[in-house]
């Protein structure tokens, strides 16, 4: 155990000094996002002495050290693109994506393992193609398009849904009224992601369900006289459902990363949008924080599913480090 | 059981897509209707980038410039037909001969958001604070500036360092005037989060990735705009902010639209499409310090093995205008008769058979003297359909005579990286040839800066091209130059110049496509060379 | 299976012999009620209890022992939550000599293969069966655990007072705990009678047949590894 958490805290290190490494591997350089538009205007000294004000023209240990003291102090400083504190731009926005990210796995988990694990035990032989078939186009979608189809049919041309924002910009809604207002927003946007990511969940339900149910286990244990439905909840689902806790745990990890194109169509204001926009703006010290966070949550998501594993699968290994 | 949902599903899918492609129902998301002249009470309009508290020090792009000129004022602004007339101050401003002292005094009645009256003290403040700031385009305008005088009554005198022919344009057209008493204890500007201006509008409310929200001021100076209210949401897909147009949910936006959706809106009752001539140039670069492309010949046959009339006309169809060789669009007062391009791949052949490329191989590419092929690389930004096609079209033309391109698309600072590092023409460059364009090519000092092979007046010289001719009339005759007819006669011969030697294809100019929703308000109105979102579309008659 | 007619007291054992293909298997099936004869009658009084042969498949991996052995109970209805089974599944493992503190949270991946089928003996047991089946029970055990795992066999069920029925194609096996032998070859009783009686003077050839093979067999691992 103790072992295993010095993996992650290496993992951590590393995941820490990588993280300072990114932006400065992308060509080209901040000072556009800098100066502005018409970076040509300044000379050449006066942009290297905007670089210097921002530590950029200094030796790269002299940079890393100044990277490390404002990490660990929390003083993360202000963005070079959008000219606010980092912890708010990221507080804010990693809300919204959360919000957005876990509504969605707790639907296609849900939906995905359910309509799998009963397509495998109701299976009569070939009936469930269609199902199988429909599923599979569903997750084929890229998710974008499926993101601009609801827009254009149930935002723009029906109107029943809004087609922007994560709430009512105009309007000033409280306590429930909001709440409803902000499920109505998030409504497109996790059916886009409900729809593409469900296929994922169903194929590995429904296999994972097929396979338990000719284990050996599960045939003595009807052999033996025990009940039907406690040999399908007991002995097939409980150890069927170990490779969708796998992938519960991965798909954990990317809920701070995963949804950059939905949020795009629908201008939802989250994560997705604000790395990809500092990306392009060369922003370092935004892409460095959120690029961070995102690494971190990977991290724990891994760390929670060892945590986990032994207690769901019985199969493993115990530790005897 | 199953059968039944999935071929539910499967209809549902078909049913979905089908219907998105069909002409679309009204939606009115709430914005109140217009009738008479005084229009609405809000209008919905798109911003599609997050330019932050819209303050000259904040702004991110050219859609933040649009916004924030109606948050903040100019001395002088440009019509809709792109003449310079006095905003802020009198019709009796004077420029001396030399172009060198300007003199103007400020009408009364202008107040700063916060209720401060705005005062000559404020306008001379402006000036002088941004040459300690970071943006270099507002640092350049306040560099050139040698004094200010403020005179009695609001009267300012300001006399530059050089004349300046182009400094009403680029100078007292651009700089947003600032309150003196909120900046003047701050030495960063992008640390002042409270956006103040003078200007017809005031921010009300901003949220960061979210919106803008802008009230009219009551009792502006020239008249208190139409529309009380303009909510602005940040939309940076360009395909929903199509959607919301359609549906109605947005008035207007302050991005274009491509020619491929005008039937789709043109349809639709109550859709404008408002057309403005755009001054946006699209070229293609050529590395002219690389061989062998720094052969003069070689550029020449490239010039006329690239079909850019038909390449325009295809892309654009009729919403263009087509480039000349001179660089300078063609409507311009100062452009030069007779330098269309000519397509002749006849004549290209010809020139490259006179530069020795006479052998090729298998596939019939020509040789250089070392036996490699001719192969070049074309970079272009990934994320712009249109060039890529462009460079495509080019790239099968230029396989006509011989020369193999390759297209390479690259993420836009990559690009930019590799084109213009740092954004210094003096630090090189690397590529072969590159799709590029221009935000602008109205200003007279486009051409001096786009060709000057002195780093400091070819700021934008990013093909690193070298004229003898070229410079000898920059450092000549320009210099002489004292009043807009001898500039103009000084340009035409510079257009002659680079006619014969080409620098890069000058394809072109699209026209400026925006989509309005005059049901909703009728008062939109279209600039030459700039964005339906303006002062004049909230002006009272 | 041709014309079999067997019976068992309360409290008897018997041993049904025979190799691969006889019909071991359609009897234990017919035994537990999952299959019908095409004629004739199966009746049973009480519960069955059963351990398979292969003490892998016995036991759902995901369940802790505790709850495994307490299963019968829960399912058929005599306990309503696993708590209240404590005391008695204490019992079953007791009878099986596990101790209960050590085995009930254990999972089966931490078992040996003598151990799960103790676990499966002690599951079977629990609701007091009036018959329990046993087909192969150690036939997949090591050679050092068949002995003590078929000795607890005998002395679990008399202790619990079942009658239990026990295939398998180890003769010795049989004669050393079971009560009655019955021999079967081809859907067919061949020889039946006292354990006795089968293993000193058995009358049929292939009776004859099994106990010298299992004799070889029982030699060769007490001459080579002392087992």
């Amino acid at each position: 155990m103790k072992k295993r958490a010095l993996h992650y805290l290496i993992l951590v290190a590393l995941v820490v000094v990588v993280n300072f490494f990114i932006p400065r591997l992308l060509p080209g350089s901040p000072i556009g996002t800098l100066v502005g538009e018409n970076a040509q205007d300044m000379t050449a000294a006066e942009k290297m002495g905007v670089l210097d004000a921002y530590h950029l023209n200094d030796p790269l240990p002299l940079q890393f050290a100044y990277y490390l003291r404002d990490l660990f102090t929390l003083n993360w400083g202000v963005s070079f693109s959008r000219r606010l504190p980092i912890t708010q731009l990221i507080s804010s926005a990693a809300g919204w994506t959360l919000l957005f990210t876990c509504v969605s796995l707790v639907l296609y988990t849900l939906i995905g393992t359910l309509l799998g694990a009963l397509s495998a035990l109701r299976r009569r032989r070939g009936r469930d193609l269609p199902l199988v078939l429909g599923t599979t186009l569903a997750g084929s979608i890229p998710p974008f398009w499926i993101a601009l189809l609801l827009l254009a049919v149930f935002g723009a041309q029906l109107g029943w849904l809004p087609t922007y924002g994560a709430y009512s910009m105009w309007q000033d809604y409280h306590g429930l009224a909001r709440a409803l207002d902000v499920c109505r927003h998030l409504a497109l946007p996790v059916l886009a992601m409900v729809v593409t990511s469900v296929l994922r969940y169903f194929t590995t339900a429904r296999y994972s369900v097929l396979s338990t149910m000719c284990a050996d286990y599960v045939r003595m244990a009807r052999l033996r006289g025990v009940p039907q439905g406690r040999v399908t909840l007991f002995y097939v689902l409980r150890n069927a459902l170990i490779p969708v806790f796998t992938m519960v745990m991965m798909d954990v990890g990317y809920l701070l990363s995963g949804s950059v194109l939905i949020e795009a169509v629908f201008s939802y204001p989250g994560l997705g949008t604000l790395m990809a926009n500092a990306v392009s703006a060369r922003d370092y010290p935004l892409i460095q924080y959120s690029f961070l966070l995102s690494s971190l949550l990977t991290i724990a998501a891994l760390f929670l599913a060892d945590l986990l594993y032994r207690r769901v699968d019985p199969a493993m290994e115990v530790d005897h480090a | 059981m199953k059968q039944r949902l999935s071929c539910l599903l499967l209809a549902g899918l078909l049913g979905l897509s089908l219907s998105a492609c069909a002409p679309q129902g009204n939606a009115d998301p709430g914005q109140s209707q217009s009738a008479g002249a005084d229009g609405p009470e809000t209008l919905t309009i798109a911003v599609t980038k997050d330019e932050n508290t819209l303050a000259p020090f904040t702004y991110v792009s050219s859609t933040g410039l649009t916004v924030n000129r109606l948050v903040y004022d100019t001395l002088f602004t440009t019509d809709t037909d792109n003449n310079v007339i006095p905003w802020m101050v009198s019709d009796d401003y004077q420029v001396d001969a030399d172009s060198r002292v300007y003199t103007f005094s400020l009408l009364p009645g202008q107040k700063f958001h916060d209720g401060t009256p705005l005062t000559a003290e404020d306008v001379a403040f402006s000036f002088r604070y941004c040459a300690g700031q970071n943006v270099a385009q507002l640092r350049k305008i306040a560099n050139q500036i040698e004094d200010i005088e403020i005179l009695e009554g609001d009267t300012l005198r300001f006399t530059l360092k050089e004349s300046n022919i182009n400094f009403l344009r680029d100078g007292l057209c651009t700089m947003r005037i600032i309150s003196k008493a909120i900046y003047e204890n701050e030495p960063d500007g992008t640390l002042v989060t409270e956006s103040v201006g003078s200007g017809m509008y005031r921010l009300a409310e901003y949220k960061p990735g979210q919106y803008y929200r802008l009230e009219a001021v009551g009792d502006y100076f020239r008249g208190a705009p139409r529309v009380r209210v303009l909510q602005m949401p940040i939309i940076e897909d360009p395909s929903a902010v199509q959607q919301s147009l359609l549906s109605g949910e947005l008035a207007a936006a302050t991005s274009t639209v491509g020619t491929e959706v005008l039937d789709a809106f043109r349809s639709k009752p109550g859709m404008t499409v408002f057309a403005s001539a755009g001054y946006s140039p699209v070229m293609m670069n050529i590395n002219c310090g690389r061989a062998p492309m720094d052969q003069s010949a070689f550029r020449e046959a490239l010039a006329c093995a690239v079909d850019v009339s038909g390449i325009m006309h295809t892309l654009y169809g009729d919403y263009c205008s087509v480039g000349t060789r001179g660089l300078v669009r063609s409507d311009l007062p100062y452009a030069a008769e007779g330098l269309d391009y000519t397509y002749d791949p006849g004549r290209a052949d010809t020139l490259l058979d006179t530069l020795g490329y006479t052998e090729k191989n298998a596939v019939g590419v020509r040789l250089d003297e070392s036996g490699a092929p001719l192969s070049f690389e074309i970079l272009v930004y990934a994320n712009n359909p249109l060039r890529l096609r462009m460079a495509e079209l080019i790239s099968q033309q230029l396989r006509q005579v011989g020369l193999d391109l390759r297209v390479k698309a690259m993420e836009m600072d990559t690009v930019d990286a590799y084109v213009w590092p740092d954004f210094e023409v003096s630090k090189g460059r690397d590529y072969d040839f590159a799709m590029w364009g221009w935000g602008s090519s109205i200003s007279p000092d486009y051409l001096v800066n786009l060709c000057a092979g002195d780093y400091e007046s070819g700021g934008d010289n990013v093909c690193g091209y070298r004229s003898d001719a070229f410079d000898a009339v920059v450092d000549g005759a320009l210099r002489e130059v004292r009043n807009m007819d001898q500039m103009e006669d000084v340009l035409r011969q510079l257009q002659e110049i680079v006619a014969e030697d080409p620098p890069l294809i000058n394809l072109g100019y699209p026209d400026s496509l925006q989509v309005c929703n005059t049901a909703l308000y009728g008062g939109w109105k279209s600039m030459k060379g700039g964005n339906v979102v303006n002062v004049f579309s909230f002006l009272p008659e | 299976m041709d014309d079999i007619s067997l019976s068992l007291a309360p409290g008897e054992s018997l041993g049904v012999i025979g190799t691969s293909g006889c019909g071991k298997t359609t009897l234990v099936r017919l035994l537990l009620g999952l299959l019908r004869p095409d004629s004739g009658t199966v009746t049973r009084q009480g519960r069955s209890g059963f351990v398979g042969q292969d003490p892998y498949a016995g036991l759902c991996p995901a369940m802790p022992v505790g709850r495994i052995v307490a299963e019968p109970l829960l399912f058929s209805g005599l306990a309503r939550r696993l708590r209240d089974c404590a005391p008695q599944v204490e019992e079953a493992l007791a009878l099986v000599r596990l101790d209960p503190g050590t085995y009930a949270p254990r999972l089966p991946s931490q078992l040996s293969g003598g151990e799960r089928q103790r676990v499966a003996l002690a599951r079977a047991l629990i609701c007091s069966p009036g018959l329990l089946v046993l087909d192969e029970p150690t036939s997949m055990l090591d050679q050092e655990v068949k002995d003590s795992v078929a000795d607890l066999i005998r002395d679990a069920s008399a202790r619990r007072g079942a009658a239990f029925l026990m295939v398998t194609h180890d003769i010795l096996l049989a004669g050393r705990i079971c009560g009655r032998i019955c021999v079967m070859d081809h859907g067919r009783i061949i020889e039946e009678g006292p354990a006795e009686q089968i293993m000193t003077a058995p009358r049929q050839p292939l009776t004859r047949d099994l106990i010298r093979i299992g004799s070889d067999v029982k030699s060769y691992w007490a001459e080579r590894y002392g087992i």
